[in-house]
């Protein structure tokens, strides 16, 4: 059985029903017998038509049926089938002029007849005398009575055609504080429909009077509850498109790393392929000359020298994994040696830079291995666009009172003021330059990583003089390197230069 | 009279592999360890066959080869660690007649040099275009 079938199977069940009460109720209690004034049911059928016309809701959950109120003065001002017809038609008229869909049109004033209907004959039914309303405590609990019937009717049958249309499923979803928020609310307004019948039981001028500021109060408040449940939307949206948002930016920092992987790939193969040709060469002349090469002197050189390349690769790997396969573990690090591994990573990259070394200490810090490489290799490969080929790139270290100093220096095109302001926001770049665009997404990646790692990053530069980017970071300490390690090679060697004569 | 070849390579372990795999298959050689002193060595040596790096302090492979082209229609041997289609493509652009990637097989040099030995080159300017622009019906 399709939905728009059993959609049109339960609307005919209620409207049969609905007209069923409005037959039932007319001959229990003959209209033609009825002393109320056709004013009466116009204005109940005009409150109720008003009501439909401007709900009110309270809450995402909650409908409110502000109907009800003039539908529970109508259950208790008239007799039961008048009561059914002044919700019938105040539901028409307001749905039509809501221009709702004709199976909502016929479905809610069925709902509404057969709401107030069953609610007036359970009214007339309960109450002691036949007399007008009156404050008496019998009247009072008919009168409860009728306001629950009203309630739970209304309830039930919404909720039926959600299961209706959305099957039995719906009932997996059933939610308490759904019912917490509209039954408190429907109450409420039947207790004001109950005061509104009590009011022209008295003097039918009397709910005018009340009117008045009611409709100046509704209006007011609706306008309250609007505009909250638009903010309340207009959060919830912006919360959505935030955590969007912070998605995309994960996964560009990620296409940024990806993409520097990438550009990096040509160099580290570059840096690989001359030594394996190196390795290769020689075990070439050993094999295919053994007769007269491994006899010489010369094989032993031989043998070093692919010991050597081999080493030269292997350094060039761990480095590579060390990135690629990036721990989140924070280690103590000594920051010169991420810097040289940066520097390895490099290697001989789009051009040829001379890279001047500074290392004045060797700071230790706390941080991610790969992290930090990440930022060095992003300031290298920066400084490298910025130069001209065989310019100079200086880096260096050291320790400043309790803080770990490093900085890049370049000697290039350095960067316009109004550039430098926004230089650290994401897609913000100067690589346009050598028609290379970049994602933008460096500096900003290396913003991200010192500030995650509580230190600080800054950059001097001056458009045609260079620029130089500083990172300080919290110091754990010096270590003490070897003498050896600061060869005097080491120093101002163009990183372009592996083995010279 | 055997041929000269003219290495252009910065490494020093590689020039001396190529130096020696050359003048063992009988070959002369002579070597420059960047772009500007392989310009002085080839109009001192006048080689038959260049065989350059790409990455090389001064002057890089691809300003050599523009260069010699303007001087010379010398035979020109790109052997680099770039082995991506930019570099090759950028290779033949500026006038190569050959691009070799490292690591390369001793024997794949030597049938390659020999081979760009033996033919006779134009000797204007060539602009060589590495891949052939016909299409399958243009052919017919």
């Amino acid at each position: 059985m399709n939905k728009q079938f059993r959609t049109w199977t339960y609307i005919s069940a209620v409207v049969a029903v609905s007209a069923s009460i409005v037959g039932i109720t007319a001959t229990i209690w003959p209209l033609s017998e009825s002393s109320t004034p056709i004013w009466m049911l116009l204005m109940l059928t005009g409150l109720v038509t008003l009501a439909g016309r401007f709900p009110i809701q309270l809450s995402i959950q909650a409908d409110a049926s502000l109907r009800v109120v003039p539908m529970f003065m109508a259950v208790l001002l008239v007799s039961p089938a008048e009561a059914a017809l002044v919700g019938a038609a105040g539901a028409i008229v307001s749905e039509v002029l809501l221009r709702t869909p004709v199976r909502a049109v016929l479905f809610n004033s069925g709902v509404d007849t057969i709401a107030t209907g069953a609610a007036a004959i359970v009214f007339i039914s309960l109450r002691p005398e036949a007399a007008a309303l009156s404050l008496t405590a019998g009247q009072m609990l008919a009168a409860g009575a009728a306001a629950l019937t009203i309630l739970t009717l209304n309830l039930v049958l919404v909720d039926i055609m959600a299961i209706v249309r959305r099957g039995w499923e719906f009932l997996n979803h059933w939610k308490f504080n759904y019912y917490l928020v509209e039954a408190p609310q429907e109450a409420g307004f039947l207790t004001i429909g109950l005061i509104g019948a009590l009011l022209t039981a008295q003097a039918p001028w009397a709910p005018i009077i009340v009117l008045i500021p009611a409709v100046l109060t509704f209006f007011g408040f609706k306008f309250v509850v609007s505009e909250a449940a638009e903010k309340t939307r207009l959060a919830s949206d912006l919360q959505a498109s935030l955590n969007e948002l912070k998605e995309v930016q994960a996964h560009l920092i990620n296409s940024a790393k990806m993409a520097s992987v990438g550009t990096l790939a040509t160099g580290i193969a570059h840096e690989i392929n001359n030594p394996v040709f190196a390795i290769s060469g020689r075990a070439d002349l050993l094999i295919k000359g053994a007769d007269k090469h491994l006899a010489s002197e010369k094989a032993l050189e031989y043998i070093y020298n692919v010991k050597e390349m081999a080493t030269r690769i292997s350094k060039i790997t761990t480095h590579l994994m060390e990135y690629a396969q990036p721990g989140e573990d924070m280690n103590e690090i000594i920051l010169s040696e991420v810097m040289e591994s940066a520097v390895t990573l490099m290697g001989k990259n789009a051009k040829s830079v001379r890279i001047i070394r500074e290392y004045e200490d060797a700071p230790i810090i706390k941080g991610v291995q790969a992290q930090m490489q990440q930022i060095f290799l992003n300031l290298l490969s920066n400084g490298a666009e910025a130069v001209p080929d065989w310019g100079s790139l200086t880096i260096g270290c050291k320790v400043e009172n309790d803080t770990a100093v490093a900085y890049v220096k370049d000697d290039g095109i350095g960067m316009k003021s109004e550039l430098l302001e926004r230089i650290f926001e994401p897609f913000v770049g100067s690589k346009d330059v050598n028609n290379r665009v970049g994602l933008g997404l460096g500096l900003y990646t290396c913003h991200k990583i010192v500030t995650a790692h509580e230190g600080e990053i800054t950059i001097d530069s001056e458009s045609g003089k260079g620029t130089t980017v500083t990172i300080r970071l919290p110091l754990y300490g010096t270590a003490i390197v070897p003498d050896d390690d600061v060869d005097a090679d080491d120093l101002d060697m163009p990183m372009a230069v592996g083995m010279q004569d | 009279m055997s041929q000269t070849v003219l290495i252009v390579e910065d490494e020093y372990i590689t020039r001396d592999i190529l130096t020696t795999w050359l003048e063992e298959a009988g070959y002369n050689t002579c070597s420059a360890a960047n772009g500007l002193e392989a310009l002085l060595e080839a109009r001192e040596k006048s080689p038959d066959l260049v065989v350059a790096d790409i990455m090389m302090p001064q002057m890089d492979g691809y300003e050599l080869c523009k260069m010699m082209r303007q001087l010379s229609s010398t035979p020109f041997m790109f052997l680099t660690g770039f082995g991506s289609e930019n570099h090759k493509r950028q290779g033949f652009r500026m006038g190569a007649n050959e691009f070799l990637v490292k690591p390369v097989d001793m024997d794949v040099f030597l049938q390659r040099v020999s081979e760009l030995l033996s033919k006779s080159y134009p000797s204007s300017p060539p602009t060589i275009e590495p891949f052939r622009r016909t299409s399958p019906e243009e052919a017919e």
